[in-house]
């Protein structure tokens, strides 16, 4: 998350501890407009034209947190509508799963060049000498450009010595890499789903908080209230985002707390992941797929499979680490329902696939368990616990940073075939993921292992987190050299 | 100088390690502009919950601790401002 927006994120996050807070000590759910004001009280407005606005929107992010839809300020909705569909024990996520609250959008202009005051009329005004289609004309007080003519070159803003011609760009969709965020018929943001991939990083950027994914803690904590065979497999990203005084085992210990019987390292089955795709490598590249995607990184796939259909084959048929760490605990209790807890939205919708819904049956997000962590008055540096966790390899606990992944799989094809070549890229946001797939389709990356990810760094800096990235890296890096193997080969043979 | 920041459940969930990040930046900020500042020494300690959240109803988090003097509802900008305005030569 981006933790300088501070007030936004709070606010969030005490939805989740909200939400939470109700399913833990069996409130009604009908009462969502009292815990509105709970999170906003006073009668002053603190970021829009009015405390009723505020709350309308609290109560829209109290209602996607329950997975619930999001509703339009021009229909007639009462807040509890749909409340009994989603009231129980199992995870039912109705799509879209990316959403913008409309009543919170505050339709930004979309992509412009601009004249700000630091425009001095220069005489020189290079401005309009280097403008392509004479859209720049020099005004009473300063530079203007003509936006019906502007092709957004770019060149203007190069060539003032001022530094007075900015570009402005609607947060939501500067940070989008699939280019899916147009507007509606009042400017406010719309989301193409057939393009979304579920990065989650339109939700990270807004500045008016305006679009929310829905959540699954409701049910979840109804189904660890009613049921035994509750399992939580923990994405590897999970170091250092509860606090530099918590080590990983209190908080596997803390999750155990919150009524799961056991936590699993996803690095388990990073593991696996990596054993899967190294072979696979070796068989098929380069005689039957000219180069090799990594398979971990959801909205990567889903992304290749929906620009680049048809080199969506050369994506690795592994399994994910999710999926894998799931399987494994199935295999040893069929019964199991399992919840994976990890930096990721994406993972919410991989939950949904045909292939992939027997196994992970809720997923959640750090900043989620965060919020049931204070709801159930849980401390974790508080925790008194001497269980060690080994689940994983030290390149398994890797897969949480870029180029974790690949280079697992580098090492682990080389232990297999020395002499064997891996050239390597990596793409850790959604626009380089595009740029290396644009490349790699025009046979420029061939013999290539390709490791996709949608966010900035890997998976510590996923939509769900806590923690700032340095920190983070920090922690999985200790983390990594506690492991007991350091490869999977060697802790597989 | 001491800084304390409670990075206790309730806390973190309010932002606590944004403004132990931001405190921890201050030292570079500092380092550029070494003599406009006294030799005095920044400590800067993430601690755990010391329970005033648990023993009152107002929501105080995120707390942090300048030279012993708690703070409640602290926001990094204010955090930081104290810090510096005691560390800065006049």
């Amino acid at each position: 998350m981006r933790e300088s927006y501070v007030d936004l994120v709070n606010i969030r996050r005490q939805v989740f501890a909200k939400i939470a807070q109700i399913a833990f000590e069996e409130g009604s759910l009908s009462d969502l407009e009292r815990a509105s004001f709970e999170i906003l009280p006073g009668e002053v407005a603190r970021y829009r034209d009015s405390i009723f606005r505020e709350r309308a929107i609290v109560v829209e992010r109290l209602r996607l947190s329950l997975g619930l839809e999001v509703r339009r300020p021009s229909e007639y909705h009462l807040v509890s509508d749909g409340l009994s569909e989603i009231d129980g024990d199992e995870a039912r996520l109705i799509l879209p799963l990316i959403n913008v609250i409309t009543h919170a959008c505050e339709a930004c202009p979309t992509k412009a060049y601009l004249v700000t005051d630091n425009c001095r009329k220069c005489l020189a005004h290079p401005c309009t000498n280097v403008c392509p289609v004479n859209a720049v004309s020099i005004e009473k007080n300063q530079a203007v450009i003509d936006q019906d003519k502007c092709i957004k070159c770019g060149r203007c803003k190069t060539t003032c010595p001022y530094n007075a011609i900015v570009l402005f760009e609607r947060p939501c969709a500067e940070a989008c890499g699939v280019n899916a965020i147009g507007s509606d018929e009042l400017g406010r943001a719309e989301i193409d789903q057939d393009k979304c991939v579920a990065c989650g990083r339109c939700i990270v950027f807004c500045p008016f908080g305006a679009i929310s994914d829905k959540a699954q803690i409701y049910q979840l904590i109804k189904a660890l209230k009613s049921r035994k065979n509750m399992y939580a497999i923990v994405a590897p990203s999970f170091l250092g985002q509860f606090g530099p005084l918590v080590t990983p085992e209190q908080i596997f210990e803390g999750i155990r707390q919150l009524g799961f019987i056991d936590a699993v390292e996803v690095g388990l089955g990073a593991d696996l992941t990596t054993l899967h795709e190294s072979e696979e490598f070796i068989r098929r590249v380069p005689e039957e797929i000219p180069f090799m995607g990594t398979s971990c990184c959801n909205s990567w796939t889903l992304m290749v499979e929906k620009m680049f259909p048809e080199q969506f084959d050369y994506i690795s048929d592994s399994a994910s680490p999710m999926v894998y760490t799931a399987q494994s605990i199935k295999a040893k209790d069929p019964d199991a329902i399992i919840t994976f807890i990890g930096p990721c939205i994406s993972k919410k919708l991989e939950a949904l696939r045909e292939d992939v819904k027997d196994y992970v049956h809720f997923v959640i997000t750090f900043e989620e368990l965060m919020g049931m962590f204070v709801a159930k008055g849980i401390e974790l540096g508080e925790i008194e616990i001497d269980q060690e966790i080994e689940d994983s390899s030290s390149l398994g606990r890797g897969y949480a940073v870029a180029g974790g992944v690949a280079e697992a799989v580098r090492q682990t094809v080389l232990a297999l075939e020395p002499d064997r070549e891996i050239p390597i890229e990596g793409a850790s946001t959604l626009h380089d993921c595009v740029r290396i797939m644009t490349l790699a389709k025009a046979g420029r990356r061939d013999g290539y292992l390709l490791e996709g990810m949608a966010c900035p760094g890997g998976c510590i800096a996923g939509p769900g987190t806590l923690a700032s990235v340095t920190r983070v890296r920090r922690a999985i890096n200790d983390f990594k050299n506690k492991a007991t193997h350091a490869t999977p080969l060697e802790k597989y043979r | 100088m001491k800084v304390e920041v409670c990075v206790g459940s309730a806390c973190m969930l309010m932002g606590s390690l944004n403004i132990l990040d931001q405190v921890e930046n201050l030292e570079e900020i500092i380092a550029v502009d070494r003599e406009n500042y006294k030799d005095e020494e920044l400590q800067i300690e993430a601690i755990k919950c010391m329970g005033l959240c648990k023993v009152t109803d107002n929501n105080i988090s995120p707390v942090v601790v300048i030279n012993g003097e708690p703070l409640f509802r602290a926001s990094s900008q204010e955090v930081m401002e104290r810090i510096l305005s005691k560390m800065r030569r006049v």
